[in-house]
């Protein structure tokens, strides 16, 4: 798996987890829950969009991106806390297009 | 003579029996939802919710850099040091981490690190860390359901607390009150209890610049308003404890000293055009005590009791974790003969002997308790 996509994993959700027992658990994770994670994580995201659509262009929400980031960082950990999984690893899953098809 | 028994419980009781709704992780995960489904009063807490949300986010992501050390060199007080040193240990150990993972009250020690990391002090640091505690409080309260548990308690609960002569608590529910029917002391305070500063009683909303000129408490949010006390280190939390205390001991200590001695007198009168706006403030509520002797700033933590109990004590549902306060109390008070800890899990045993080593101590599984009280 690519270095850098590991990379943003950790950064984007907070995760302390080692990028190999990253690469490890999404290696380990079943197709079907793959295909899950990926569904709810994108449901999570439009959730983003709609906070945002709520303010401003110039509002720091719409104009910083790290605020951004943070609140992607937020849903995407609720899903790990929900499905006992690493945060990164459900990033792994939300960014996999092919798990869409699951 | 009889020996007085002393019940002190946490949250254990509330998890018993009312269930996963009062664990860490749902606290966290209901703070958050309560900002998607709108539940947050902003007029209270913060007029853009999701910024605080932006802002939880951006604090989980400090965690790895705290947990590789790179904070230890900002934590500059020997409670920060300690505070960052059990961080360090608790959760280092861990593979993974998700949001829900991190106990509340640690992220006030993470935000704390960043406010001085990033050269942010009050007062914007202050009314941050209000904010976000005000967060974690309503999603505890969730609704007033926090207060109802005590429905779900067998009737021959009460048995229990019939053994005990004095009942003392940290959590901020009514629950035990309601079922006993009986005193129950407040050690970190509780949420129908007033914070000083929205005490219209309290000698400090008698001053000229009164908090509550500039406050408008909306009461269907009164917990947000209460002296419901969270965070991470104990003697943190024993400092704001014993401030109303102290405050009072010092007013009491200068109002003698003005209205016997001349010389202090003529200094005192000399501090009300001072530059300095507390030692303008020192004087007037000096003057004020002198007018009327019965002003105080509001004590509404029972700290002189709990430091004064006698006999034997039991402690139930408390794990020592942030409240590292309370142990050293008991530890220190020599009129404690026995203490009898309800352990969850055998793990935190060596170190409720490390911390209560001055006493006789009986080491008791909760998992009994919880089967005679179904």
């Amino acid at each position: 798996m690519n270095n850098d996509i590991l990379t943003i994993a950790k950064d984007w959700t907070g995760s302390i987890m080692s990028i190999k027992d990253i690469e490890n658990e999404y290696r380990n994770i079943t197709p079907p829950k793959k295909g899950y994670l990926y569904k709810i994580s994108y449901k999570y995201i439009k959730d983003i969009d709609k906070i945002r659509a709520k303010y401003p262009k110039d509002h720091i929400l719409n104009s910083d991106f790290d605020s951004n980031i943070s609140l992607l960082t937020i849903n995407l950990n609720i899903i790990a806390a929900n499905n006992n999984v690493d945060p990164a690893t459900v990033f792994l899953c939300a960014t996999n297009k092919k798990n869409k098809k699951y | 003579m009889n020996i007085l028994d002393t019940l002190l419980f946490g949250n254990g009781i509330n998890i018993q029996y009312g269930g996963e709704d009062n664990l860490n992780k749902a606290i966290i995960l209901r703070a958050i939802d309560n900002v998607y489904k709108d539940k947050i009063p902003k007029h209270v807490l913060i007029d853009e919710p999701d910024l605080l949300l932006s802002f939880f986010g951006t604090l989980f992501r400090e965690i790895d850099a705290v947990l590789k050390g790179e904070y230890n060199q900002l934590a500059i007080t020997s409670d920060e040091k300690k505070s960052i040193s059990y961080f360090l240990e608790y959760y280092s150990s861990k593979k993974s981490l998700n949001i829900t993972s991190i106990g509340f009250e640690d992220y006030y020690l993470v935000l704390d690190l960043m406010f001085r990391k990033n050269k942010i002090t009050n007062p914007d640091a202050y009314f941050t860390r209000e904010t976000f505690k005000r967060f974690f409080i309503h999603s505890i309260y969730n609704d007033g359901k926090v207060n109802q548990i005590y429905k779900y308690f067998p009737d021959n609960f009460r048995d229990f607390f019939n053994d005990f002569d004095t009942l003392f608590t940290t959590n901020y529910d009514r629950n035990i009150e309601f079922f006993t029917n009986r005193k129950v002391y407040y050690l970190h305070g509780a949420f129908h209890i007033k914070a000083d500063v929205y005490d219209e009683n309290s000698l400090r909303n008698y001053m000229s610049d009164r908090p509550l000129d500039n406050i408008e408490i909306d009461p269907n949010y009164h917990h947000l308003y209460s002296n419901a006390l969270t965070t991470y280190n104990g003697n943190h939390k024993l400092f704001s404890i014993k401030q109303g205390l102290h405050a009072n001991q010092a007013i009491e200590k200068f109002k003698y000293a003005y209205s016997t001695q001349e010389g202090v007198r003529r200094d005192i009168e000399s501090w009300a055009n001072d530059d300095n706006e507390l030692v303008r403030k020192l004087h007037e509520s000096i003057k004020l005590k002198d007018d009327n002797p019965k002003l105080a700033f509001a004590e509404s933590y029972p700290i002189k009791e709990f430091e004064t109990i006698k006999g034997n004590l039991t402690i139930l549902g408390l794990a020592p974790n942030n409240d590292t306060h309370i142990f050293d109390i008991i530890n220190n008070n020599d009129n404690i003969d026995k203490v009898t800890y309800y352990y969850y899990s055998s793990n935190q045993n060596h170190q409720i002997e490390n911390m209560l080593d001055n006493k006789t101590l009986i080491l008791k599984d909760v998992k009994l308790l919880w089967n005679k009280y179904k």
